[in-house]
């Protein structure tokens, strides 16, 4: 098996196929201390994309709660499971090395484990095509694609005592006895896909131009090999066609062919729904090597490789996933290592006294359906506010943000501090003016 | 759904649910697979690539067919049908549904208006996966629904009580009831069921701990060797375990047991006054009260509490 780059686990790894990498990358970034599970994003995919016979339970976008949640049920904890067992049976350890480096070949250090193309006990290829046994992975039965958020809102407690809460003054920060939260998913359009590499068809392929991942309908025969291999579950097998979908980002809308666009790049149908404005997504160029070129005005690379804010779903599998999340403070701290990799004390502590640049862009989140390719905080804002966060002094300042498109227009010019608009004019009968009016 | 004639004599058909079939089938080419046999493998997506390149709208269908005759070709009806010949008594039924279970296996009778009667099943595809539990699964409940088809058993859909607290525990009773009822006379005729008896003594051991401890097993071993009961009388039993101490030829008089009416206040109770003998005045004054009453029938503390006030002059 040929040995590729993921820079997110910081060494090579076995995968099916040679390095081959996309112009630009389809990514995205979620702040989940902010998602209110609302499923505006999942509601938008599904009236966009899935409203047709054969779709009924399939969710390109779903919302699910930690740490029960799951969509298919339990799809992480099987596969950990599993990659333990690896580990267990091959006398590994899926230890990180927390050495970690500046820059973008190494930034979370190096880990020593098992990927799931790794944990695999041999290589056999006894058919014409790829087995199925490339990758590590199950297949989810009916029952397990029921239900887009099961355990909905139910928090981790005592083990074994149902409906019991252990502390009695409440809880507070930096973590909390009792806890849970939202993880907004979609496909990951993943450098090192599992899902293609498991396709006995090829009929997955990874595009050029944005490293969308997408399925030939045509090709595909429905042999759910990438359902199987597919380490977050997306793509879905859908019975009235007899083949495997999954999500497409939109492709017209990044290729600016929306109506709406007028050439310029969109996001897509579920980032622009958000309105807890926990999303971002953009389009990062990608070296040879595979690794991101040095970009800071890029808000999506400024988060991920500057700030460092923002981190891989369960980089450990790698897939070199292309979704980024910035992870929710009250939760406890080895919960999130083992969903998004040693980065998580660095993001959080970043995220919970921002820098100027950083609060900044988070205010970009949301505010213009187009693509920003690059951003730009003017550092001349008046102090609004001061304060002392984990013992150093932190304030606000009332900073110019402002957001550049493909061809570097302004797309967006707005301040740190949210703009009120005040409605004073009145009709003739005199009444304030609706100019929203629903 | 498809259909398929059984062989022998009852002219039922059974039919099964496609999605059962279509996820058996897959199941089990996938199980193969990772065997390093790719015979059966090879063989379906050879037909399965042909109905790809047909008209997308026979598509679905097609596929129906495909996974149906793998599914026959496997012999995975076959256990079905040997079980439904066990039990001749299903002649009277004009057809069998096999459904996908969603949540637990499961089987009822329904009736239509016309009269017709048809069996449905509820199993999950991994029931398929072994022949052996299969067909112990069909047995046990095959002879659930030979038991409704039998008038003599009188088995009637009804409220078993107005309090759905209530409902679900007698409910509880009943099936267990009956599923001993079930599994002892399946065994007894050499046959294997989804439950033996030390499991089903287990269950009943923990569902009817109303019944002390020294009699539960004489009890249960009465009910194991029952040649003959009926709907009511198991639901009589679900409902007063008073009735399974004498039915198994114990006496109740002066059994306390736990959960049961008081006779003096009637609410359930898990605290007899214990040496109540020791109290004539209060046994005086709740016979005052209740002339039928006697001691060996208990009163609950709160009673017992009541009555002493009451002899106290408060």
């Amino acid at each position: 098996m040929p040995e590729v780059y993921n820079w997110q686990l910081g060494r090579k790894m076995k995968f099916p196929f040679q390095e081959a990498y996309p112009k630009k990358q389809f990514a995205f970034v979620f702040n989940l201390n902010r998602c209110i599970a609302c499923q505006t994003c999942t509601m938008a995919c599904k009236s966009t994309w899935t409203f047709s016979k054969g779709q009924e339970f399939m969710w390109w976008n779903n919302v699910e709660t930690k740490p029960y949640g799951g969509y298919p049920q339990h799809w992480d904890i099987k596969l950990l499971k599993m990659l333990d067992e690896s580990h267990k049976k091959m006398g590994r350890k899926p230890i990180w090395k927390s050495e970690m480096e500046k820059g973008t070949a190494r930034p979370y250090g190096v880990y020593e484990g098992l990927t799931i193309f790794e944990a695999l006990p041999g290589e056999s290829t006894p058919m014409g095509f790829t087995p199925s046994e490339v990758a590590l992975g199950y297949l989810p039965g009916d029952k397990e694609w029921r239900f887009p958020n099961i355990f909905e809102d139910s928090p981790y407690g005592p083990l074994g005592k149902r409906n019991a809460f252990v502390h009695s003054k409440g809880t507070s920060l930096p973590e909390h006895e009792h806890w849970f939260f939202y993880l907004p998913r979609l496909c990951n359009h993943c450098t090192y896909p599992a899902c293609l590499a498991a396709c006995p068809r090829k009929a997955i392929y990874k595009r050029e131009e944005d490293g969308i991942v997408l399925i030939d309908q045509k090709r595909c025969r429905g042999y759910k090999k990438c359902v199987e291999a597919c380490p977050y579950k997306k793509p879905m097998f859908r019975s009235a066609t007899r083949v495997s979908e999954k999500c497409i980002a939109c492709y017209p809308r990044i290729e600016g062919k929306d109506p709406l666009s007028n050439g310029k790049p969109m996001e897509t149908r579920c980032m622009t729904a958000c309105v807890g404005k926990i999303r971002i997504q953009g389009l990062v160029d990608i070296d040879s090597n595979g690794v991101w070129k040095k970009d800071p005005q890029n808000p999506i690379y400024f988060l991920v490789h500057v700030e460092k804010v923002a981190l891989p779903l369960y980089p450990q599998f790698g897939t070199l996933p292309n979704g980024y999340y910035i992870p929710p403070r009250w939760v406890p701290r080895k919960y999130l290592y083992q969903m998004f990799g040693p980065g998580v004390d660095e993001a959080i502590e970043r995220y919970t006294a921002p820098s100027r640049d950083l609060l900044g862009l988070l205010q970009l989140f949301r505010t213009t359906q187009k693509i920003i390719f690059k951003f730009e905080v003017q550092k001349t804002g008046e102090k609004i506010y001061e304060t002392t966060i984990n013992g150093k002094k932190w304030a606000m300042y009332n900073d110019r943000v402002i957001g550049y498109d493909k061809d570097g227009e302004i797309v967006v010019d707005t301040k740190v501090l949210e703009p009120i608009f005040e409605r004073k004019q009145k009709d003739q009968f005199g009444y304030y003016k609706h100019y929203n009016s629903i | 759904m498809f259909f398929v004639r059984v062989l022998w004599v009852i002219k039922m058909e059974i039919k099964y649910d496609s999605r059962l079939v279509e996820n058996v089938v897959v199941e089990i080419i996938r199980r193969k697979e990772k065997e390093g046999d790719y015979e059966l493998s090879e063989y379906y997506h050879r037909i399965a690539d042909q109905i790809y390149d047909a008209p997308k709208k026979d598509r679905e269908d097609e596929f129906k067919k495909l996974h149906l005759s793998i599914f026959m070709r496997l012999g995975l009806n076959e256990v079905i049908n040997e079980v439904v010949g066990e039990f001749p008594q299903l002649s009277k039924i004009d057809e069998m549904v096999i459904l996908e279970a969603n949540t637990t296996e499961e089987a009822d009778l329904l009736v239509s208006e016309k009269g017709q009667k048809r069996i449905v099943i509820k199993l999950p595809p991994e029931g398929f996966l072994s022949s052996h539990l299969l067909s112990r699964f069909m047995r046990h409940e095959l002879m659930h629904i030979s038991d409704i088809l039998d008038e003599e058993f009188g088995y009637k859909k009804e409220k078993f009580s107005n309090s759905l607290a209530n409902e679900i525990v007698i409910k509880e009773k009943y099936k267990l009831l009956w599923d001993i009822y079930v599994d002892s006379r399946l065994i007894s005729c050499g046959k294997e069921t989804i439950a033996d008896k030390s499991l089903r003594y287990k269950e009943f051991n923990k569902i009817f701990q109303k019944i002390p401890e020294e009699y539960r097993e004489r009890v249960f071993n009465s009910l194991w060797n029952s040649k003959k009961l009926t709907h009511n009388e198991i639901l009589s039993l679900s409902k007063e375990p008073r009735k399974l101490l004498e039915r198994s030829g114990i006496s109740s008089k002066g059994i306390l047991l736990r959960g049961t009416p008081c006779p003096l206040c009637g609410f359930p109770t898990y605290n007899w006054f214990e040496n109540l003998s020791e109290f004539r005045d209060v046994i005086a004054a709740i016979k005052e009260d209740f002339p039928e009453w006697d001691q060996d029938d208990g009163a609950c503390d709160r009673c017992v509490e009541l009555y002493s006030l009451q002899v106290r002059g408060f």
